[in-house]
């Protein structure tokens, strides 16, 4: 098989030149740059006079043949796909000369809806990671591609002629081109096999629908339609399914202005974000909420007494068509009952639609168990693994390696070297999303384009082009796809333009809609009676995808080891979450490391005492503990007291997936009883909030202010009455001088809306990545040095386990009397004309009376030099953005890159800065449209008509500092309910 | 007597080593470290301003029409320069001196080709008759002379649309056989334009005299 | 200019020494080898010295993150070690300048090592502005030298650009007081000596004093000038350094207490300072007869005075955040008193409030042990009330997501020690090369009974 160029002549044109070349060409270290010059003149003032030599040479190098719409220094965008993480988002990615640098939601996109969540924002960090796999290899030995598929070739005669199965292991297969090479492999190798599995697992969902249906079905869930919600254990706001959408369909059921907004009812087991948003949140273990669930049914069926069952039924039936019952538990028989409460309420077709299902999770758990039998009797010749990593995500990982020695040939596809890819004799890895084609179709009936936005780095190829080429195509990866599409096209279309006009529209716009060609699902049956057996209460384990990591395949990324949990405030490393009276019960302070077993799996995990927690079970994230962290063991500056993230091999956190269990045939993440004894040690575990609420503590707190003022709440029907409910403000503050900023051209100003912020932390890391803010490691984030400019603090409320949570973004608040800006005695902080607190990097020289002054406390230092020296990830920094040495003091700067540049833009062409013209990259990537940017000397902005509401309050308004951050009072759906400790 | 004398001695000479040192520094090229002023390098290519910007008169943004649009003005790429030099190989002169060589030898007339222009061709794997000759190109490493710290955000097309002409900060370009930097590039340079903005610069739509904030060149 | 002896009014200087005596017993200790506890004293000193600079090079090659600090606590050992040397220096100035104005005679004896003191103390002060800054290679950006840069001059606002020109002025015009102060005892040592080299050096230090009446007169005035000048110094240098935490905007710093609150905590540690010094160098270099306890009991006398002002401020501290009814106030010092850093709050209050009641009993001031101890428990306590005021006004103020806590790490207990280190290593060489008790004035007030011979 003759070797073809990865790019026909049609992508030639779209041929990225890349200005700084491939990214293996290492950047000629100057002898002497010319910071370390001006630093070494600056320093001994005697080269002052030796200096009447010139600063050392640099050259301009520009391109060779100019490409047309490459000119160095603008950005250009692409329409593509997010593949970080399963749910598919819509993306636009920003190209500066030549290198993607930045990932913003596609506001067109239907998924996505112009907000990405943090592990998508976080993923363009993927492409330049220098561990990424970039060469075909064979027995850990770098190959070419020729050698590669002769060897594999050679390989599938062998099983055939052995009468040997082919498998074929993959995540579900979202694009439908992938899908039809798939079919036409295992049409050409009669005994191939191909399984499905995920690992988060939705398949009790597809199980019971079949069960009701007749038809594997994820149905697409409608929360815009919904004015009751009631959700059993499903964090749809975090990580269930496709969290991006659901927030944006959520926030457009929650207008406060209108007359009347969803309520939304959380029954959990472990805090979630959405837990916190809930305006009702009932702590039930998931045993409990399974009878729950059980007596909800019969209630709406007039059989059950369970007082909470008929409270939530006569809500249910006032709400009939109009209402959504969702269950995140992997149990099938859970979800044939909300099945069938969906469909006594007739909600199904209005606010969950089977028609056009969601694609995004087809996995099947009881394909996991025809696997491992296939396995067991030794018939498989090979094995291909694409997308998952089995050893590391099955809770029989271990046997399934074992396994897996006793199969000739062995193929994966993973991008790096994770624990299944080590075992495999070959290793085929698939490129980065960002530089390959694919075409996928994660909710039915919309195409969503991925296109390369950059030149492929080195030899990688992708799954799909991989399977044609050994099932005997010669085309390239672009060509297949579009061989696909020039057929599939013309029977899905409606509309009848030719094949190239609609491929390029495609390309263009990232998405299309097309006809959808799932198969239309049967009437509804009820299924077989399922009993409500009581199980005692016992202690349990649920292990849960956190935010940050979701199942753990992107845990190789470090600005997502660094996130903050939006609940926790923990970040880099898993641990035992235990409820308060638990903790007490078993003597457990935060960081004792405690020893969880069941069966013969043991894993020893410190201690994080969690509010709002149910007391008979034990949470653990999932994603930890995964080959690909050891290299964060030295992350973070070295100092003589510096502790390594972990020692020397070892991951970060603990791999929790050995606990689970197969269950009635679906992957059970809650319920598995566990044991849990201290081990006596102790770990620090790096949080980054440590006192969490608002209430003063106990001994000291004053007679004056027991709760501090600073997050404002009411109910809805008490912001009906008087819309300034619940505002702390007493009176409006004079001040004895005049105006000392007239801002007579623009003044900024921001306001946050701590209804809508449901703290998944999608602007944390998207400031991040457009900033350039470093990563400083576990030691230095346990030190409270972490570099986030923006932080999203979390207060409790109320009793421990019936809690309130308010989340409420910080950042520099750009005062006009700014207390840090009198302090500096350099200047290097200084008020702009329009309203901005500008930070001069090169001036600071880094006393640090302007962070102590701050009473938000959102200045961050550089403690050491943190920019990192691998070239590789350091083509993702933001040439617009200055990268900050040692010494300096860093800030919010309202993306002041992003203000000038609409500026200068506007000013070339003559017109005025509309409204929205200027998208913060905080306020852009929000799911929840919960920051507003503008400019208050424009009358006709959202952020003066926001600011007018008596909702907008000021945080410490009373130091007369006049913050230019306003936020939104935070309004639940429920009736007053008088608590000991309200902060409202 | 002598001792009058002597003191007298002492202070002439102090007066004159004073005097001697001012005159030193006042007109060698001394300056402060990072102040480029005058700097004017040897450019790979011998490229001259004054014949293409001067007497052909090429408009600025020809070559560098990065000012119009994006923060740098950027060099142009061989391509551009292949717009031109894939006609024009030599100068005027000397293929008229070709020619009338060629007459009194009485051949047909060589293609004279300078050889600045060829380097243009080797950098673009070209041979002499425009064909890639096989090698491979390798792009033309000029040599920077204006360069800001990497901490000052200058952009081209703020000063280009807001009517500042090109010489005002890079001088008699046109008049340049070899580039040289004319002006310091220091902060205070900047600033004498940038504080009184407002006040004659017509063709800037609204304000432009609030340019002296620190943001309006350091983020 | 004798002086008739009252019966009532104890002698400055005991042992009925004549004008030579004097001479020989403060130059003797110049001339005579030093002894083997100068040399272990200068051993421990200067061991200190060279942690505190391996501390502080270490610190600058790696960067501020070698401390403690966080982006809660941005200042602790730095600063608190700071104020503390500037503090100490005040008494310094205090002794010499306002005691000279007020023509308090007991000073003539102490009043030059407690100059001394002042200048080795604000030179250990002088190291930490600069150190504590992240880029200490820039630390000339804060005088205002005319630039390229349009010209960009410093923000004279900020408390800390009123810092470098106060700390400055003190140093200077405390170092010429200082030297001018000795020059009669240099030009006496340069005639004393016969060693060549330690006669060219003396020639060149005493600016050709001829001891004629002239240079007298001139000397005198310019005393009384330097004295006049350097009187205001000691109230406005703590003030300026007390305005770094009064200007500020963080509840536990913002009160307008701090300046007299500062200038009485730094008269009391400077004197505590003096005492533990001279209670030692009297012993060992056996100048008992000078410095007598007389002198030890008034400096304990100012201990009361200056205890009394400081405690005095914590109080009113108290008062104002319950009578200001401002929420944050209170909470900060309720936290003081019983949050996490409680303990350095009641070491701090136990020994300002306490330590210095011991000073009202006779017999107590008159026991030197006693003292000795007292004034070294008087400097911890003045230590932690810096650590105390910043740190716990840092640690817990507004918003309690941004609340942390404070652990000190290795290099900055390396670099307290090395200020310590400094203090010492320049004073035990002051001891040894320079007369560390002013000849003339103590022979101004010597008392005769007639006899101009006087022991030999």
């Amino acid at each position: 098989m003759k070797e073809k160029k990865n790019q026909t002549q049609t992508d030639a044109s779209l041929e990225k030149k890349d200005v700084s070349g491939p990214p293996d060409l290492e950047l000629k270290s100057m002898v002497t740059t010319r910071r370390n010059f001006l630093k070494a003149t600056g320093f001994s003032m005697a080269a002052f006079l030796a200096s009447c030599s010139r600063a050392p040479v640099e050259k301009a190098i520009p391109f060779l043949i100019q490409p047309e719409e490459v000119i160095p220094g603008k950005a250009y965008w692409y329409a593509s796909t997010s593949h970080s993480c399963p749910s598919g988002c819509g993306v636009l990615v920003k190209n500066r000369d030549g290198r993607p640098i930045k990932i913003e939601g596609n506001p067109e996109h239907p998924v996505s809806q112009g907000g990405v969540c943090p592990v998508c924002q976080a993923g363009i960090l993927g492409l330049y990671d220098s561990k990424r796999l970039f060469h075909p290899m064979k027995n850990e030995k770098k190959s070419s591609w020729e050698n590669i598929d002769n060897a594999i070739a050679g390989d599938i005669n062998k099983a055939i002629s052995e009468k040997k199965d082919i498998v074929l292991l993959t995540g579900t297969i979202t694009s439908p081109s992938t899908r039809e090479y798939i079919q036409r492999f295992l049409n050409k190798y009669k005994n191939s096999f191909h399984y499905e599995y995920d690992p988060v697992s939705y398949s009790a969902i597809l199980d019971a629908h079949k069960i009701n249906y007749g038809e594997r079905i994820l149905p697409g869930y409608k929360f815009d339609k919904a004015d009751l919600i009631i959700s059993f254990e499903a964090d749809f706001l975090g990580t269930w399914i496709s969290p991006v959408q659901f927030t944006k369909d959520y926030r457009k059921n929650r207008d406060v202005s209108s007359n009347s907004i969803s309520e939304h009812i959380q029954i959990e087991s472990r805090l979630t974000i959405t837990g916190s948003k809930a305006d009702r949140r009932v702590v039930l273990d998931p045993e409990e909420i399974k009878g729950l669930i059980f007596n909800i049914y019969q209630a709406l069926t007039g059989r059950s007494k369970d007082h909470i069952a008929l409270e939530f039924a006569e809500k249910l039936i006032h709400n009939k068509g109009k209402s959504l019952v969702i269950s995140g538990i992997n149990d099938v028989e859970i979800q044939v009952m909300i099945n069938r409460i969906n469909h006594h309420l007739n909600n199904t077709g209005k606010t969950l639609d089977l028609n056009n299902p969601s694609l995004q999770f087809k996995g099947d758990d009881n394909s996991i168990e025809k696997l491992f039998s296939k396995l067991e009797n030794g018939k498989v010749g090979i094995l291909m693994i694409h997308n998952v990593n089995p050893v590391y995500e099955l809770p029989n990982g271990e046997n399934f390696a074992a396994l897996m020695k006793n199969i000739d040939t062995t193929i994966s596809f993973s991008s790096i070297m994770d624990e299944s890819t080590e075992k495999c004799s070959y290793a085929c890895p698939e490129p980065h999303y960002l530089e390959s084609w694919s075409d996928d179709e994660f909710n039915s009936g919309i195409i969503s384009m991925t296109q390369p936005v950059i030149k492929m780095f080195k030899d990688n190829r992708s799954f799909r082009h991989s399977l044609a080429v050994w099932s005997g195509s010669e085309k390239s990866d672009l060509e297949l796809i579009r061989d696909y599409w020039k057929t599939g096209y013309k029977i899905r279309n409606r509309g009848n333009e030719s094949f190239n006009l609609w491929w390029d529209k495609l390309v263009h716009d990232g998405y299309t809609i097309l006809k959808s060609v799932e198969k239309t699902h049967g009437p509804f049956t009820d299924g077989k009676i399922i009993s409500n057996t009581k199980i005692p209460a016992r202690l349990t384990l649920s292990a849960y995808p956190s935010v940050q990591l979701l199942d753990g395949r992107n845990s190789g990324n470090p600005w997502l080891q660094e996130l903050p949990d939006p609940i926790t405030k923990t970040t880099w490393d898993n641990f035992a979450s235990v409820s308060f009276e638990k903790a007490a019960e078993l003597d457990l302070k935060n960081g004792d490391v405690v020893k969880i077993s069941s069966g013969e799996n043991h894993v020893e995990l410190p201690v994080h005492l969690q509010a709002g927690q149910h007391n008979n079970i034990i949470a653990v994230a999932l994603g930890y503990g995964r080959k690909g962290t050891e290299r964060f063991f030295d992350t973070g500056p070295k100092w003589i007291q510096r502790k390594q993230s972990s020692d020397k091999n070892s991951y970060v956190g603990k791999n929790i997936s050995p606990f689970l269990k197969i269950f009635k045939n679906t992957l059970r993440y809650s319920a598995i009883p566990v044991t849990i004894e201290k081990t006596g040690k102790t770990y620090n575990l790096a949080y980054t909030q440590t006192y969490n609420s608002l209430v003063n503590p106990e001994n000291t707190a004053p007679a004056t202010m027991k709760v501090r003022p600073f997050v404002q709440e009411t109910e809805f029907v008490e912001y009906k009455k008087d819309p300034s409910s619940g505002s702390h403000t007493i009176h409006k503050l004079q001040s004895m001088w005049k105006e000392d900023h007239p801002y007579k051209d623009h003044h900024w100003a921001m306001a946050i809306d701590l209804s809508a912020c449901t703290g998944c932390s999608a602007c944390v890391v998207s400031c991040q990545v457009e900033n350039n803010i470093p990563v400083v490691g576990r030691d230095e984030v346990y030190r409270r040095r972490e570099m986030h400019w923006l932080r999203i603090d979390r207060y409790y409320s109320g009793e421990s386990s019936d809690v309130d949570v308010s989340f409420q973004p910080m950042l520099c608040q750009h005062c006009d009397n700014a207390p840090c800006e009198p302090v500096c005695p350099v200047l290097a902080t200084v008020h702009s004309s329009e309203g901005l607190s500008q930070q001069i990097y090169n001036r600071c020289v880094g006393t640090r009376f302007c962070a102590n002054n701050c009473p938000y406390k959102v200045r961050r230092f550089n403690w050491f030099e943190y920019a990192k020296k691998d070239n590789l990830e350091n083509m993702i920094l933001n040439p617009d953005v200055t990268v900050r040495s040692r010494g300096v003091m860093e800030k919010c700067s309202m993306c002041i890159q992003r203000i000038q540049e609409v500026k200068i833009e506007s000013k070339a062409n003559g017109v005025k800065i509309k409204d929205g013209d200027i998208k913060l990259a905080c306020e852009q990537s929000c799911p929840a449209d919960a920051i507003v940017f503008g400019d208050l000397n424009d009358p006709e902005s959202r952020i003066s008509r926001l600011s007018k509401d008596p909702r907008h309050y000021h945080v410490l308004e009373e130091l007369n500092i006049r913050p230019a951050i306003g936020y939104m009072t935070n309004i639940r759906n429920r009736e007053k309910i008088k608590r000991k400790k309200d902060h409202g | 007597m002598d001792k009058l004398f002597g003191k007298q001695l002492k202070y002439i000479s102090l007066i004159i080593l004073v005097l001697g040192v001012v005159l030193i520094i006042s007109n060698s090229n001394y300056h402060i470290p990072s102040n480029n002023e005058g700097y004017q390098p040897e450019q790979p290519i011998k490229f001259s301003h004054q014949v293409h910007a001067g007497e052909l008169k090429i408009s600025c943004l020809y070559c560098h029409f990065g000012a119009e649009k994006s923060r740098h003005a950027g060099i142009p790429a061989l391509s551009i320069c292949m717009n031109c030099h894939k006609f024009v190989s030599a100068s005027s002169d000397s293929l008229n001196l070709e020619e009338i060589q060629a007459e009194k030898e009485g051949r047909d007339i060589k293609t004279v080709i300078s050889p600045e222009i060829a380097k243009i061709y080797t950098a673009l794997g070209y041979d002499e008759q425009l064909q890639p000759s096989g090698e491979a190109s390798k792009p033309v490493e000029w040599i920077k002379i204006h360069n800001l710290a990497d901490y000052v955000f200058f952009s081209h097309q703020a000063h280009n649309n807001a009517g500042v002409n090109c010489n005002e900060c890079h001088g008699e370009i046109e008049t340049m056989e070899q580039v040289r930097q004319v002006s310091d590039l220091s902060m205070g340079w900047c600033l004498d334009c940038h504080r009184e903005a407002g006040e004659n610069f017509d063709t800037a739509p609204e304000r432009t005299k609030l340019l002296s904030d620190c943001s309006t060149c350091h983020y | 200019m004798a002086e008739n002896v009252l019966a009532i009014r104890e002698n400055l200087v005991i042992g009925e020494k004549s004008l030579s005596n004097v001479t020989d017993d403060v130059l003797g200790i110049m001339e005579r080898k030093p002894t083997g506890l100068w040399w272990f004293g200068l051993f421990l000193s200067v061991s200190a010295l060279t942690l505190g600079i391996i501390s502080i090079v270490y610190q600058i090659r790696t960067g501020i993150g070698t401390w403690g600090l966080n982006k809660t606590v941005g200042w602790a050992f730095d600063i608190t070690n700071f104020v503390f040397w500037v503090g100490i220096g005040h008494a310094g100035t205090l002794i010499s300048a306002i005691l000279f104005l007020f023509r308090q005679k007991w000073r003539t004896s102490i009043n030059r090592s407690a100059e001394a003191m002042t200048i080795f103390a604000v030179m250990c002060a002088g190291i930490f502005p600069i150190i504590h800054m992240g880029r200490p290679w820039l630390a000339y950006w804060v005088f205002p030298y005319p630039n390229f840069r349009g010209p960009l001059w410093i923000n004279f606002r900020s408390p800390l650009a009123w810092d470098v020109f106060a700390i400055g002025t003190y140093f200077i015009i405390s170092a010429v007081f200082w030297y001018i102060g000795m020059l009669p005892d240099l030009a006496t040592v340069r005639d004393r000596t016969k060693n060549k080299i330690k006669k060219w050096i003396f020639t060149i230090l005493s600016f050709g004093w001829n001891g004629s009446f002239r240079t007298w007169h001139r000397y005198e005035t310019a005393y009384g000038l330097l004295a006049g000048l350097a009187t205001p110094l000691v109230v406005s240098v703590h003030t300026i350094v007390s305005f770094d935490f009064a200007t500020s905007s963080i509840p536990g710093w913002h009160t307008t207490t701090f300046p007299p609150y500062f200038v009485a905590g730094a008269v009391f540690s400077g004197f505590a300072m003096v005492l533990t010094l001279m209670i030692i160098t009297r012993k060992t270099l056996r100048l008992e007869e000078y410095i007598t306890k007389k002198h030890i009991e008034n400096m304990t006398k100012v201990i009361i005075l200056t205890g009394g002002i400081v405690t005095l401020s914590y109080a009113t501290e108290f008062f104002i955040a319950w009578y200001s009814g401002n929420g944050y106030e209170q909470f900060v010092f309720l936290n003081r008193a019983l949050g996490p850093f409680s303990w350095a709050y009641w070491i701090m209050i136990s020994i300002n409030l306490i330590v210095p009641q011991f000073f009202w009993f006779k017999k107590l001031r008159r026991n030197l042990v006693l003292v000795f101890i007292l004034s070294i428990v008087i400097n911890v306590g003045m230590w932690f009330e810096r650590f105390v005021i910043i740190v716990t006004s840092l640690h817990r103020d507004y918003l309690p997501s941004s609340w942390a806590m404070y652990k000190p790490s290795l290099v900055e207990i390396g670099t307290l020690i090395g200020s310590f280190g400094l203090f010492f290593t320049l004073f035990l060489l002051f001891i040894r090369f320079m007369p560390i008790i002013s000849i003339g004035e103590i022979k101004s007030i010597l008392s005769f009974k007639g006899s101009y011979g006087g022991k030999k």
